[in-house]
């Protein structure tokens, strides 16, 4: 009995159709979850500075833990930069990692400053990029916060 | 032809694209609403004008290629454009209201003072797969239209009496 070609396509197109919304409605799901589990996660953003003493250099630690709830891998990157007002760049750091569903993982960074530019923090300008990409890296998020203290 | 089918799609395109977007927002609570309004980060007004344009032209579409015989140029015309409009209403979903970002939606707000958020969703990979989508649509509607025109062309006076083709017609018209 021969295929009839336009039914095949028919059930071709239907079952691409439902891939899509599946694909669709599993990455939307499994991103907001993950954001909501890493948001409501125990500490789920720490940062801290400590002075060295004797140099008096500052060191600043910036960890984040990510809790991937949803269905796919996903990989995460974080990258900060210092920059003085004239745009100069004084510390910058960078991690990032591949969580499995599941799983949890922690950036983290440190950003290390000298004591004249520790002292002269408030003239300076902060750029912190996030990048977030899931399904197969196929769909991506990213995020950059740009301030001064 | 399907007269019922005439009917009830087009009535489905409606409810679904210019009467549910509508009664869906009325149920989001109002703080949301000026919100969005006030971030601008969606353009609310052009999603439901644009939705209510398309849905008025995906009805008429549908109306058309199912009240007209699958072998008519109509019929072939309507369904071809219903799936490009199809595709670029998806378009326009994917860049929230965008046509031309082409599934990157990319916005940048003033969080707090002297702090700026910028953002980039990369949804391209959707806009990729509704394509393809698309074009087996299309490929589709080419082919039914093709093999409803053969049929027509082998028995002309089973057509002439407004009948449809059927294998159980063709075996009799054979037999005979």
């Amino acid at each position: 009995m021969p295929i009839d070609r336009t039914r095949a396509l028919t059930v071709i197109l239907v079952a691409s159709e439902l891939t899509s919304l599946v694909i669709f409605l599993t990455v939307a799901y499994g991103s907001l979850n993950t954001l909501a589990a890493t948001l409501q996660g125990e500490r789920p953003i720490d940062i801290d500075m400590d002075r060295d003493p004797m140099t008096g250099d500052s060191r600043i630690n910036l960890g984040i833990n990510v809790q991937n709830r949803g269905f796919y891998r996903i990989y995460v990157g974080i990258h900060a930069k210092l920059l003085t007002n004239f745009g100069q760049q004084i510390s910058e750091g960078i991690d990032s990692r591949y969580v499995e569903p599941g799983d949890e993982g922690e950036l983290t960074l440190v950003l290390t400053l000298s004591r004249e530019d520790a002292l002269n923090l408030s003239n300076t300008r902060y750029v912190i990029q996030f990048d977030f990409r899931t399904f197969f890296d196929f769909v991506s998020i990213g995020i950059e916060l740009e301030g001064s203290p | 032809m399907n007269k019922i089918k005439g009917l009830i799609f087009p009535t489905f395109i409606i409810l679904g694209l210019i009467v549910m977007p509508r009664v869906a927002l009325t149920m989001v609570p109002v703080d949301m609403v000026s919100m969005i309004y006030a971030m601008d980060l969606v353009d609310l007004d052009l999603i439901l004008n644009a939705l209510m344009i398309f849905g008025i032209i995906l009805a008429i579409l549908s109306a058309l290629k199912n009240l007209t015989e699958k072998w008519t140029t109509t019929n072939l015309a309507s369904g071809i454009t219903s799936a490009i409009i199809w595709f670029i209403l998806s378009l326009f979903l994917w860049g929230a209201g965008d046509l031309w970002s082409f599934g990157e939606i990319s916005r940048t707000l003033n969080v707090m003072k002297n702090v700026t958020a910028s953002f980039v969703l990369n949804l391209r990979f959707f806009v990729l797969l509704q394509a393809g989508v698309s074009l087996l649509g299309i490929l589709n509607i080419i082919l039914t239209y093709a093999k409803a025109r053969d049929r027509r062309r082998a028995q002309p006076e089973a057509y002439s009496h407004g009948a449809e083709p059927s294998e159980g017609l063709e075996s009799g018209l054979r037999q005979s």
